[in-house]
């Protein structure tokens, strides 16, 4: 999937992929906190401006 | 596989392999077929399913044009059950591959099927097809004679054959267990090869066969392979560029009507269920309302990256690049050569080509590890 989308030039970092099994409660928080730092990074998506998609 | 000649007589190919064809039939080995046959206006070859041997004989098997992919008719003919008795159908390798793809997804059954292969070069647009071709026509021989000589063409009395036949080096149709060649034959005879289960009814009446395909063949094949590899570079090249960054790939696609011709006539988009005809996208008036208002203004219909890229996730990995999708859409918007590369390219990272093998797990089926590793 991210291979698809970073043909047609979107960020592959928008997508995340990860296996957390449910008994590792603070792995969870830990990737949430590195997702959110990360899209924060790259800022809003610039698909979102485009009206004609 | 074993190898035969039959000789063209003077009735033409099409009634020589109606007669060929005949006999499989009367011998027992199939109960009907599956071939293209012209309309009685010539203005169409479509897929007849024969069951009375007399019907044959106007057949036109070889005709350069593709309505639908018949992979899908096949699994039309297949989806709820076997067979009764053994049917014919002859494929040209886009169709053979996408029929193993469906297969290996549960959507054909080929219990009872005789997958019977044929040389393609190519295929017209349907429309292109029905302005050449006359009633009782010889168009197809007319090609096959000057491809048969080792000319390389491609088009046919003024029209071209498809972009993305002219971009496809698969001549031959795999997986058949009984083939027609001419390619590289000088138009005059037709080589059927076939495995174990025809060899006996096949020396029956076509002499002793060879384990060698005649001289000529492979190297014409060879020369047509090549040109077509150096059409996909060209072609490639020239739609990377096209579909690099959303803002090209937008200019391809934003005359996109969503009248989801493509998603209908794809073999491989099988889904009863299509994502994009259930409620997700059936939105309140105030949705809409919402998301013109965040941008000022909104194009509809809506959501047509969203769909093409999600076409593109769902059945990338099974792409054969047979190009109906291009020839059903209504904008001409390429989508023959951009699924094919963009497919090929997903195929790649799995190392999957789709339709090689009936054996091979689709990816999304199997886990392996290293296919997760960062690239
Ligand atoms: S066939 Fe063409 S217009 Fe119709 S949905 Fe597909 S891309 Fe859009
Ligand atoms: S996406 Fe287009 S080229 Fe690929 S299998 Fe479907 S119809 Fe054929």
């Amino acid at each position: 999937m991210k291979a698809a989308l970073e043909m047609f030039g979107i960020e592959k970092e928008r997508v995340w992929f990860r296996f957390i099994s449910a008994s590792e409660g603070k792995l969870f928080a830990q990737t949430v906190d590195e997702m959110v730092q990360t899209l924060k990074r790259l800022g809003p998506n610039p698909l979102k401006n485009k009206w004609e998609i | 596989m074993k190898h035969f000649l039959l000789d063209v007589d003077e009735r033409g190919v099409n009634r020589t392999l109606a007669s060929f064809l005949e006999r499989l039939v009367s011998d027992g080995m199939a109960g009907a077929l599956l071939v293209p046959k012209d309309t009685a206006s010539g203005k169409a070859a479509v897929m007849t399913l024969i069951k009375s041997p007399g019907e044959i004989k106007n057949i036109n098997p070889f005709a350069p044009v593709s309505p639908v992919n018949a992979a899908r008719i096949v699994s039309d003919l297949t989806i709820t059950g076997v067979p009764g008795e053994k049917v014919g159908v002859l494929l040209r390798s886009c169709e053979t591959r996408a029929l193993v793809e469906l297969a290996k997804h549960n959507q054909a059954n080929l219990e009872n099927i005789i997958i019977m292969g044929m040389d393609c070069l190519g295929t017209l647009d349907p429309v292109d097809y029905s302005e050449v071709n006359d009633p009782g026509g010889n168009l197809a021989e007319e090609w096959m004679e000057v491809s048969a000589e080792g000319e390389y063409r491609e088009e046919i009395r003024g029209k071209s054959i498809r972009r993305v036949c002219s971009a496809c080096s698969h001549v031959e149709a795999d997986h058949a267990a009984l083939h027609l060649g001419w390619v590289g034959l000088g138009g005059k005879q037709i080589l059927v090869s076939v495995g174990d289960e025809f060899t006996g009814w096949a020396s029956s009446f076509l002499g002793e066969g060879s384990e060698n395909v005649p001289e000529g063949r492979q190297q014409s094949l060879g020369a047509v392979r090549s040109r077509r590899e150096e059409n996909k570079r060209r072609l490639y090249d020239e739609f990377n560029d096209r579909t690099r960054s959303v803002e090209s790939l937008l200019k391809e696609i934003s005359r996109c009507i969503k009248c989801y011709n493509c998603r209908r006539v794809c073999p491989l988009c099988f889904c009863r269920e299509c994502i994009f005809s259930t409620e997700i996208f059936r939105h309140e008036p105030d949705y809409y309302l919402s998301r013109a208002g965040r941008k000022g203004l909104m194009g509809l219909p809506a959501d047509k990256l969203l769909f093409h890229l999600t076409r593109i996730n769902h059945m990338g990995l099974s792409c054969v690049g047979c190009g109906q999708c291009e020839s059903a859409c209504p904008v001409k918007i390429p989508l023959g050569i951009i699924f094919k590369m963009a497919g090929e390219r997903l195929q790649q990272i799995f190392d999957y080509v789709p339709g090689r093998s009936l054996e091979e797990d689709p990816p999304l089926t199997t886990y392996r590890e290293h296919e997760l590793e960062p690239r």
